[in-house]
């Protein structure tokens, strides 16, 4: 049975695509930026997460595994939050352990998609797979994005589109809507910025385009990073050059990241 | 056919702004303020001593310091003294007894002592500054008070000032003097029935009273157009003094009478002090409207001007608009859009409320959301006519008198001149209930969950046996202590029966309706119940009670246990259907109580306060709530526990079978960022709304509010004059609220943030 690693689900969103919608997040990006907004997205793996506000600091998690975990100050440091057996999450008594990345099977988030299928209907809006990138998951992408498109829910891919060609065009027949990023336009920037190189995402969106699927393009704008006139006009003008492009957006950089980050123990 | 569909904003003429200013001072001022006799009466609607809100002066009115501020939603106008004369009222200088005449001599003098003022720029006139209770004292005989604190150690309680919706159309057929006719033709029907003849010359010793009131308002205005320099403000009073001089006695002949005329039955009823609402606006000026346009003496900006003078009078007041006709056809009409127009140009304070259904004119309907979308306040309500309407078939209201239902109060609703529910009056508070449960269960470890679910039955009807005695004492003692003659005046069956609408026989509906306390609480807690001792056995029965009498010191971990169960409001099946299971059980549980008048109690998934307060008097709860935090309102999910968003609490609510109640409504605190990508505020709220009421929702009171503002107005009141919010089933200006339920907001609203 297929099954996808997510790391949230949002309902009632009204952020990633047209209308009223529910967005989930697979875990696991191929990208690294520097500014990620959902850096609990990034590893493919689960992960311990720590909620300092929970956090009764009683010292239960860094006596019983000194290997993975120390108090640094009141800040708790997680050596390793991947490779854990995560049995100190049962035993937190603060409930301020917990793990990201639920392992859910199709028919499992069909169901909780389905949930608000009425809003969807009535704001003109429909699910969005986003992360991440639902493309690294990519069985599990196509089955879940087949079933809501067979079902009428309307389907929208986040994507960084950093992904080969013959992984992508598995979804493209499931898809209403790309949502692509375009962070920087300067190649050496790009792969300073966020660890891989941008030709392929912009050959993608270029075959997306082909296809004759709608686009919005949206840029995060990230102070002394990518805000220069010469980027933002360059992202703009490809932008422009795309057929089915419906909406371009400059998205402003998300300051809940920061405290995600602690949330992560960094 | 609808005439005019405009939603433009004219620019305000200067005397409607001088108006508006009015009102607002008023307001910021504290003179609409409306208190109540401490934290108690909030949980209980009643407390030993205390019936109804608090008389703000007079022989049993409280220490300011002890009186608790509901913000301005008061229909009287203080002036901070007391009623002047009201060592010489007639119970004062003769004797007080419990009998209709006696009251309505209290009552005619008070009126005769009571100002006929009329402030610059009106033309719509008549306020208050003294309720009857400020003169006349309001107690109940002490017996009473055995069954009022017994029940209320029962966790139920409750009062009778009538919370109903008269039918002023009756008034404005008859006139006062029809009025009059009608009683002394009963009078002569029931020589001979000392009782009935007895309160009918209560009767029209009320009716004169109020004749003479409205006289005297004629005079006023005349003596004021005396003293006039210029013509046109001379004419205008004279043109008032006319019309009161006509509506004194006769029915109002045009629509600025009928809206004058309303405006004095207003004043004349709420100066006894109680809560009720006042039906179908559209309804009734309809046909005043569409003749003085036909006549060419009215403009619809005009009637529009005339409804926003009313408005400005008397915001605090419930009424309708649009819902279905007696063919169950759509009623929205010319002056549904007048009134909301009205509402639209004026803003501020106002509880008025739009009936939503499936054939509703979707023009209207956007525009009420856009309007909601405007100014923020939750104003208008929004409601789901077509389910008020089942609720009441369903609690046993014929089909040929239900679709004249009306809201006409925080969440409630009532068929137009023929219920007397005193809806909102009565609580049960099911944490109590659940509590009792719960300390049976400490002794005898019931051996499965149905078995402890079964406990908590028994005890819900223990509480509602307490609550129904209660009630039917003080329904015996009702129309003696405290009979409304106004009221009963604009009710059918009551002056043709000689009955007060208080009393027993008048053949209208007299269900108890019931506001639940602690619904949302109590559904987290059970599951709590089920799966911490019975499927997981993380807890015994006596740990939890230790732990929850404790506060949780020393038990957070188990506390964290308990926050982490499912809890309502999140669209968690399991959770959800044990709220539906509950809510039914409720409502079986209710049913099969009945009042001494022979009809049932029906529960209300709402309460007008005591949400806010009751943490600290009740305790901490087994759904991890500590002491000092507030319940949930309603059957809106518990602040902070509310994780999915809004549809996930929408499809939660929708679970529950709501037309079984006489209210529920969704307080929906949305904020700005809510709407961010969506088409506009309006457009999505107008989606939201008609989605959920499409599936089976009742009722939403939408508030668009940033927490920052409303941390902001907390701390600097001065700088946030304007700011109003939908506190329950009402609006008021923020600043104006007791510090308890300004911090409730801004925890609900926060975790919407
Ligand atoms: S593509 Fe998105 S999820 Fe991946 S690292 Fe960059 S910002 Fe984070
Ligand atoms: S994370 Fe949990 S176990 Fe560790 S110190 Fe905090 S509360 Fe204790």
């Amino acid at each position: 049975m297929t099954t996808a690693l997510i790391s949230n689900i949002e309902r009632g969103s009204a952020v990633d695509g047209p209308g009223m919608r529910t967005v989930v997040f697979f875990k696991g990006c191929p990208l690294s930026c520097v500014w990620c907004h959902n850096p609990e997205t990034i590893s493919p793996y689960p992960e311990l997460e720590w909620e300092e506000k929970r956090c009764m600091r009683c010292g239960l998690c860094f006596t019983e595994y000194p290997e993975y975990f120390s108090m640094n100050g009141k800040t708790l440091q997680m050596n390793d939050k991947r490779t854990l057996d995560f049995s100190c999450v049962e035993k937190c008594p603060g409930k301020a352990l917990s793990v990201n990345g639920k392992t859910m099977t199709i028919r499992e988030l069909f169901y909780t998609i389905k949930k608000d299928r009425m809003f969807y209907e009535s704001f003109s809006g429909g699910v969005t797979f986003s992360g991440g990138e639902p493309l690294m998951q990519i069985n599990a992408l196509v089955e879940i994005a087949e079933h809501c498109s067979k079902e009428g829910i309307h389907t929208a891919l986040d994507t960084t589109c950093f992904a080969s060609w013959e992984i992508l065009k598995q979804v493209i027949p499931f898809i209403k809507l790309f949502l692509c990023d375009l962070k920087l336009f300067n190649p050496e920037k790009h792969r300073k910025y966020t660890g891989v190189e941008p030709e392929l995402i912009r050959e993608n969106i270029q075959k997306i385009d082909q296809h004759g699927i709608p686009i919005w393009i949206r840029t995060p704008v990230i102070s002394g990073i990518n805000d220069d006139e010469e980027n933002i006009s360059s992202c703009a003008a490809f932008a422009a050059s795309l057929k089915h492009l419906i909406r371009y957006e400059l998205l402003p950089y998300n300051p809940l990241a920061e405290i995600k980050y602690v949330k992560q123990g960094h | 056919m609808i005439q005019d569909k405009s939603t433009k904003r004219p620019e305000m003429n200067q005397r409607m702004q001088r108006l508006c200013q009015r009102r607002n001072r008023l307001a910021i001022e504290g003179r609409r303020n409306l208190y109540m006799d401490g934290l108690l009466h909030g949980i209980y609607q009643w407390s030993p001593g205390s019936t109804s809100f608090s008389p703000e002066t007079g022989v049993t009115a409280i220490a300011a310091e002890e009186r608790v501020c509901l913000g301005d939603h008061n229909c009287r106008v203080g002036v901070g003294k007391p009623f002047p004369y009201a060592d010489q009222m007639p119970s004062v200088v003769g004797k007080y007894e419990y009998d209709p005449v006696n009251w309505a001599k209290d009552y005619e003098f008070f009126l005769a002592h009571s100002p006929a003022e009329i402030n610059p720029d009106e033309r719509i006139v008549g306020e208050f500054h003294w309720q009857l209770d400020e003169g006349r004292k309001l107690i109940y005989p002490e017996e009473i008070d055995v069954y009022g604190e017994k029940a209320m150690a029962l966790g139920a309680g409750g009062s009778c000032l009538t919370h109903t919706c008269p039918d002023l159309s009756i008034g404005m057929k008859l006139g006062w003097k029809g009025i009059r006719a009608k009683i002394v033709e009963s009078k002569e029907r029931f020589a001979g029935d000392e009782k009935k003849c007895h309160y009918l010359d209560a009767a029209i010793i009320v009716v004169n009273a109020i004749i003479r009131h409205i006289r005297a308002y004629g005079e006023k205005a005349r003596e004021l157009a005396g003293q006039e320099e210029t013509d046109c403000r001379s004419h205008e009073y004279m043109e008032l003094s006319d019309i009161c001089e006509r509506i004194a006695e006769d029915p109002p002949a045009s629509f600025r009478e009928a809206v004058q005329w309303m405006q004095f039955y207003q004043i004349c009823e709420r100066m006894n002090g109680h809560g009720n609402g006042y039906g179908r606006l559209d309804q009734i000026l309809q046909t005043f409207y569409e003749k003085d346009i036909e006549r060419g003496v009215l403009t619809p900006d005009l009637a529009r001007d005339l409804v926003e003078e009313f408005y400005l009078k008397y915001g605090g007041n419930y009424f309708s608009v649009s819902g279905r006709n007696e063919n169950l056809d759509d009623a929205t009409n010319d002056m549904s859009w007048v009134c909301l127009r009205a509402y639209d140009m004026v803003g501020g304070y106002n509880c008025m409320g739009v009936g939503w259904h499936s054939d509703i004119d979707k023009d209207f309907y956007r525009y009420a959301c856009e309007v909601v979308a405007r100014h923020r306040c939750g104003t208008p309500a929004l409601l789901n006519y077509d389910i008020m309407r089942k609720s009441e078939i369903y609690s046993g209201v014929k089909e040929e008198d239900a679709w004249n239902v009306t809201y006409s109060g925080c969440q409630w609703y009532c068929i137009v001149g023929k219920e007397y529910c005193d809806q909102d009056k009565n609580v049960i508070v099911l944490v109590q209930c659940l509590q009792r449960a719960f300390d049976k269960a400490v002794k005898n470890q019931p051996e499965s969950f149905d078995a402890f679910y079964d406990l908590l039955l028994k005890e819900l009807k223990i509480s509602a046996d307490a609550l129904v005695a209660l009630k039917n004492m003080e329904y015996h003692y009702q129309s003696k202590v405290w009979p409304e003659i106004v009221v009963s005046c604009m009710m059918h069956n009551c002056i043709e029966n000689g009955l007060d609408v208080t009393d027993f026989g008048t053949g209208n509906y007299n269900f108890t309706s019931v506001n639940l306390l602690g619904f949302t609480n109590v559904v987290d807690s059970l599951l709590n119940i089920k799966k911490m001792i019975y499927e997981m056995e993380k807890t015994s029965f006596a740990e939890l009670s230790t732990a929850v009498r404790a506060d949780f010191i020393g038990y957070e971990s188990l506390r964290r246990e308990l926050l982490d169960t499912a809890k309502f409001g999140n669209d968690d099946d399991e959770c959800d259907a044990l709220a539906r299971r509950f809510s039914d059980d409720i409502e079986n549980v209710l049913r099969s109580v009945k009042n001494a008048k022979g009809f049932h109690l029906r529960p209300s998934l709402f309460q007008f306060m005591g949400h806010s307060i009751a943490g600290p008097f009740l305790g901490a709860g087994i759904d991890g709530r500590k002491k000092a935090e507030p319940f949930a309102q309603g059957f809106n999910p518990t602040h902070g526990r509310s994780l999915n968003g809004a549809t996930a609490v929408a499809n939660s609510m929708l679970k529950i079978d709501q037309q079984k109640f006489i209210g529920a409504p969704w307080q929906c605190e949305l904020s700005p960022s809510f709407f961010k990508n969506l088409d506009s505020e309006g457009d999505a709220l107008y989606k939201l709304t008609t989605t959920y009421f499409s599936h089976g929702g009742m009722h939403i009171n939408a508030n668009i509010l940033a927490v920052k503002d409303l941390e902001e107005a907390m701390k600097k009141p001065e700088k946030h004059q304007d700011l109003m919010i939908k506190v329950t089933g009402y609006s008021a200006h923020f600043i104006n609220l007791d510090k308890h339920y300004q911090s409730e907001i801004v925890k609900r609203t926060r975790q919407n943030a």
